[in-house]
């Protein structure tokens, strides 16, 4: 396993503090491992040479440059349709959830955003950053100039989660906010009434949007790995439950997956891609799903 | 159940642990925040309720793992039949054998059934476990049990070898009772045999004939046996049994409404409260008590009498309540056999299909003639029956009779007679002793000789005028009377041919009657008295003229009679009957009348009455007016004076008030009232109406012979089967001063028997015979013997080699529980295990 790749791993990019390092070994893991640089064939208009790295494919490279300096560049092109996306985080208590003490759901949900982030300006497609809790709390409009990478990390990396979330009020009030079609990658562990947030999505779906939902799980909540008599106490309310969770597992499990399943089925009625992800799951799922999404609409 | 080490059981208290720490060590959940809660709400509550179960699932197998362990040490034990005989406690039995006559009957290789009956005893105390203790009883024996009966197994063993068949036998339930008494003695006994605690057992050894057992005591020996306790550890399976029972007693009116006609149920169900309310209360050291048996018995004869109306309406039991009487049938059989205080085996040895030819009759018969020319006729007459299969048989008769010998076919189950005719001029005054016996043998060779004595008795008939009607009609009347085997021959005497009177000139006499004497002189009224004083018979008919009556009323004539005669009585005609009172009927001469006047008798229909007739003054001692006329003031009839003895039989004198059959005195002589009255005069004077003075029955009661009346001791001699030497001497036999009878018990066999003085003749003649019942070879029916002794009691034996084979099922063996428990134990050790590890295995890597 190369350097770039063990960072796809959470538990390993959980050691790494800064943020913006983060998305960069994330994303250079990612494009390491796919052999094929994922920078060609989006554009036919020629904008700027960059310097050749290794998995660009030989037929993009400059050979008149090459020729004159005896250096590798290769020929980039001005993407004439770019794909406009926003990266929109939950930020319900509940995301600051970690049973193990490595990364929480919602820091989770930021490595995977700034990733991408970081793997779209790199596209020069323009990215924005959108906040919500019971009401849309930040957001940055989208931009693909490289200075927007770091306006969203600076934003991603001081946001907290704390108290209750209203998923599909906000969702709402981004369809009626977001007036261009663009892509749309939703960051939440979606633990609230399935129903009234389809009903949402099936709103941003109506606007046009293209939907990424990144179901993201706490790796507890998605394997329910306790034994033994435990009392679970609720994070969003005061709910509290004393259970022989061995015996629970089995009953526990069995409804996840029917909660999973419904986001499944109905987000495949509406072209939405559902990813159930959780902390566990490395990040290079979530990009490839980015990319295909990507590779659908050219 | 037992336990090899009961101290062990202390260790139960362990099992207090799993549960203490149960409640102590209560498992505290650990705290976790969750955020798919909402996953977990819809299910919580089944998963509680089955983590409690889980917690005391492994709980209980923890508590059961404890107590599997302390068991499995305890080395617990349990009987299979607790009502069986046991077999590794020590118990207290009774062994009962039937020596009777019947166990004489042998089969293959000369084993007779008490042959038969002592091997299989053998083997019956080869099963008793080891320092039981055996009581041995005889049915031939009568004698009280005492301590010193109690043996050990080789002691009985060597007590059995010695036991003989006996002639003079009482039942074997006689000896079952004495049994039971002794087994009642020992259960409330504390000393320190320990019997009292021991289980007991009751083991009897017979043929099983209709003569051993008496039906009759089938009451009385079921409450004996109820009032045996049983020891405690039975008492709990009798409690147990007690909630079923009201249930079905409950049920009985609506289920068999006939049963309630005949039984209230109330009694028992009320016996069988009062016995639960006990039961609980009652503490091992406190136990045998004075409450509980009253109340088990109570319990116990109720259920029989339930038990013994269910048999009988078994086969009337309506279709729909069949399976109900079952049930009720076998709880009560249940109940019975737990509240038994002993275990009881009848083991039968006799055989199923007997075949015997039996004499079981032979006796002097007085034939009258057909037609009125011929004189009667003695004959004697013997009885053969054939049991099991035809017999043809030779009859030989020893008496000088024709014809000797007979041969006659007899059919199973058929009793065919012979006759043998006696010449009478032959027969002379004095005993005569005679003797059948049936060839060839047969199986129980002991029932086929038949003995009879029979004796021509004299009778003193004294009269002025031996030739009067009057006289010799007296004289035939009593000669044609006959008592057992004792007939009479009348001698007719004037007082003058008697010659010089003195004291014992009348011992040879059975009776001696005065007919209307006229002037009977003192001599004689002292020689009279002294034959009163030896236990003579004196019947008086009083004179004619009341000119006589100074002879009568005179010191050494009252020194005889029983009253004075004061003056002649004229009735009247018709004259007066007697008076026929109830109380009359209760003196042994008046006491046939009774059953006479309910009959259709010509007397009774034609009463007889006296027209004449002595008014008397009876005296007031040793005197008792027998019967009085019906006449205004109830004139005595007949007044009897006992001359009472210190020894053998008292002297008796019946004074007659009128004369009988004289024609002016009274009507007597014209129907049988006069036969009647002669009858019984002649057999109560004489005494051979109340003892079978000649021919006796090998039962238990000892022979009385009569003797002649002696004013010394003397010493005589036994033999049987003749009346000198060579025939067999048997024993020595004293019979003291002033007895007119003896008693023999040494005369116990079957056989004629003589007695004499020295050298002298034989001074007396009788016969023993078997009881002609101990021939009959029918079985008594198992339900007799086993509502006494409990079900499935009686085992029969034919044709087993071994009686264990028989016992199988019978005895309880003590099945090892420790095996069992180690069992369990393993799989309670891998349960506890396993669900240990299920329901824990994760706990301690995460916790």
């Amino acid at each position: 396993m190369s350097r770039a790749e063990r960072y796809l791993k959470p538990e390993v990019i959980r050691q790494v503090s800064r943020l913006d390092l983060r998305a960069k070994f994330i994303v250079e893991g990612f494009l390491a491992g796919l052999h094929a640089s994922p920078f060609q064939g989006f554009s036919v208009e020629f904008s700027e040479h960059r310097k050749y790295v290794p998995g660009d494919d030989l037929k993009d490279l400059d050979w008149n440059i090459f020729a004159k300096t005896d250096r590798y560049y290769i020929k980039k092109f001005e993407a004439e349709t770019n794909v406009t996306g926003y990266l929109v985080m939950d930020l319900s208590e509940s995301m600051a959830y970690t049973y193990r003490q490595e990364l929480t759901k919602f820091e989770y949900a930021i490595c995977l955003a700034a990733a991408l982030g970081y793997l779209m300006i790199h596209q020069q497609d323009p990215v924005g950053l959108v906040t919500f809790d019971t009401q849309i709390r930040a957001s940055l409009p989208p931009r693909s100039k490289r200075t927007q990478l770091a306006n969203i990390l600076a934003l991603l990396s001081n946001l907290k989660p704390t108290g209750q979330t209203d998923i599909a009020g906000c969702i709402h009030q981004l369809a009626a906010m977001v007036r261009n079609k663009g892509l749309i990658m939703l960051f939440s562990d979606l633990l609230t009434d399935p129903e009234p947030v389809m009903k949402s999505l099936h709103h941003l779906r109506h606007r046009g949007h293209d939907i990424i939902l990144f179901h993201i799980l706490d790796e507890a909540e998605a394997h329910f790995p306790f034994d033994g008599l435990i009392e679970f106490k609720e994070v969003e309310g005061s709910g509290k439950l004393t259970l022989d969770a061995r015996n629970m597992k089995g009953d526990y499990l069995r409804s996840l997956a029917e909660f999973k399943n419904f986001y499944k089925n109905e987000c495949a009625k509406a072209a939405i891609d559902y990813v159930a992800m959780d902390t566990s799951v490395n990040f290079d799922k979530a990009l490839m799903e980015y990319l295909l999404q990507r590779q659908r609409r050219f | 159940m037992t336990f090899t080490f009961p101290l062990l059981l202390g260790g139960l208290l362990l099992i207090g642990i799993p549960v203490a720490l149960h409640l102590l060590l209560r498992q505290k959940p650990k705290t976790v925040l969750f955020p798919a809660f909402r996953f977990l709400v819809k299910r919580h509550r089944t998963n509680l309720t089955k983590l409690r179960l889980r917690h005391i699932l492994l709980m209980a197998m923890r508590v059961l793992l404890l107590a599997a362990i302390v068991l499995a040490l305890a080395q617990p034990k349990v009987k299979d039949n607790p009502w069986s005989l046991p077999s590794d406690q020590a118990v207290a039995a009774v062994f009962i054998f039937d020596t009777s006559a019947s166990m004489e009957y042998t089969v293959a290789a000369n084993q007779s059934r008490l042959k038969d009956a002592q091997k299989r005893a053998v083997e019956m105390l080869k099963l008793l476990p080891e320092n039981s203790e055996v009581v041995i009883l005889d049915s031939a024996d009568s004698l009280p049990i005492g301590k010193g009966d109690w043996l050990q197994r080789d002691k009985a063993a060597e007590r059995i070898g010695q036991l003989t068949l006996h002639s003079a036998n009482a039942t074997v339930s006689a000896r079952v009772a004495a049994a039971l008494d002794l087994l009642t003695r020992i259960a409330v006994t504390k000393d320190d045999s320990q019997r009292g605690q021991r289980a007991r057992v009751v083991c009897i050894f017979s043929d099983r004939t209709v003569a051993s057992w008496d039906v009759r005591e089938r009451k009385s020996l079921q409450e004996l046996a109820n009032h045996v306790l049983p020891t405690f550890d039975r008492l709990s399976s009798v409690y147990s049994g007690i909630s079923e029972q009201e249930k079905l007693l409950a049920e009985l009116p609506q289920r068999l409404a006939t049963v309630i006609q005949s039984f209230p149920v109330e009694g028992l169900t009320g016996a069988l409260q009062n016995l639960k309310e006990r039961l609980p209360s009652l503490r091992a050291e406190d136990y045998p008590d004075k409450g509980t048996q009253p109340l088990l018995a109570a319990v116990r004869g109720k259920q029989q009498e339930l038990l013994a109306i269910l048999e009988q309406q078994s086969k009337s039991v309506p279709e729909n309540a069949k399976e109900y009487h079952t049930k009720l049938t076998t709880a009560l059989q249940t109940s019975l056999r737990n509240s038994a205080g002993f275990t009881a085996f009848y083991v039968d040895v006799g055989v199923e299909q007997p075949r015997d030819g039996a004499l079981t009759d032979f006796q002097l018969l007085l034939e009258s003639p057909v037609n009125g020319n011929s004189e009667a006729q003695f004959k004697l007459r013997a009885d053969i029956q054939a049991t099991g299969e035809d017999f043809r048989s030779t009859l030989a008769c020893d008496a000088t009779a024709s014809p000797h010998d007979v041969t006659l076919d007899v059919k199973a189950g058929k009793r065919e007679h012979v006759h043998f005719d006696l010449d009478k001029s032959k027969l002379k005054l004095g005993h005569h002793q005679v003797k059948v016996i049936a060839t060839p043998g047969d199986q129980l060779p002991i029932n086929n000789a038949r003995y009879l004595t029979f004796a021509f008795r004299n009778v003193l008939v004294l009269a002025d005028s031996p030739s009067d009607v009057q006289v010799q009609t007296w004289a035939r009347a009593i000669e044609a009377n006959h008592f057992g085997a004792a007939r009479y021959r009348c001698e007719i005497k004037t007082p003058t041919s008697l010659g010089e009177k003195a004291p014992g000139m009348f011992n040879k006499y059975a009776a001696v009657f005065l007919c209307a004497l006229k002037e009977p002189d003192d001599k004689l009224w002292n020689a009279l008295a002294d034959y009163a004083g030896k236990g003579g018979g004196i019947g008086v008919i009083p004179p004619a003229q009341e000119s006589n009556k100074d002879r009568y009323n005179g010191k050494a004539a009252q020194e005889v009679l029983p009253a004075t005669l004061d003056k002649i009585v004229d009735a009247k005609a018709p004259g007066v009957d007697w008076g026929w009172k109830g109380d009359i009927y209760k003196h042994p001469l008046l006491h046939p009348f009774q059953e006479w006047r309910l009959g259709k008798w010509d007397f009774v229909e034609y009463p007889r009455a006296a027209t004449l007739y002595w008014q008397t003054e009876p005296r007031k001692e040793q005197v008792q007016v027998l019967v009085r006329y019906a006449d205004a003031i109830n004139h005595p009839a007949l007044v009897e004076q006992v001359v009472e003895k210190k020894r053998g039989r008292a002297g008796r004198v019946l004074l007659f008030t009128t004369l009988p059959g004289w024609p002016i005195w009274n009507n007597y002589l014209e129907n049988s009232f006069y036969v009647a009255l002669v009858g019984r005069t002649i057999g109560y004077l004489s005494g051979d109406d109340d003892r079978p003075a000649l021919n006796f029955i090998s039962d238990q009661s000892v022979p009385r012979v009569p003797m002649p009346i002696s004013g010394q001791a003397m010493a005589y001699k036994l033999y049987r089967d003749g009346a000198a030497p060579p025939a067999p001497f048997v024993a020595a036999v004293n019979v003291e001063e002033g007895q007119n009878e003896a008693r023999i018990p040494q005369a116990a066999e079957p056989g004629n028997y003589t007695l004499r003085a020295g050298d002298t003749d034989p001074v007396a003649w009788f016969s023993v015979n078997l009881p002609p019942e101990e021939s009959d070879l029918t079985k008594v029916p198992k339900m007799e013997i086993e509502a006494v002794l409990g079900p499935d009691a009686v085992l029969t034996i034919e044709g087993r080699t071994d009686l264990k084979e028989v016992m199988r099922g019978h005895v309880s063996r003590p099945v090892e529980l420790m095996p069992i428990l180690m069992l369990v134990l393993l799989v309670l050790l891998a349960l506890e295990n396993l669900l240990a590890n299920k329901f824990y295995r994760r706990e301690t890597q995460q916790v």
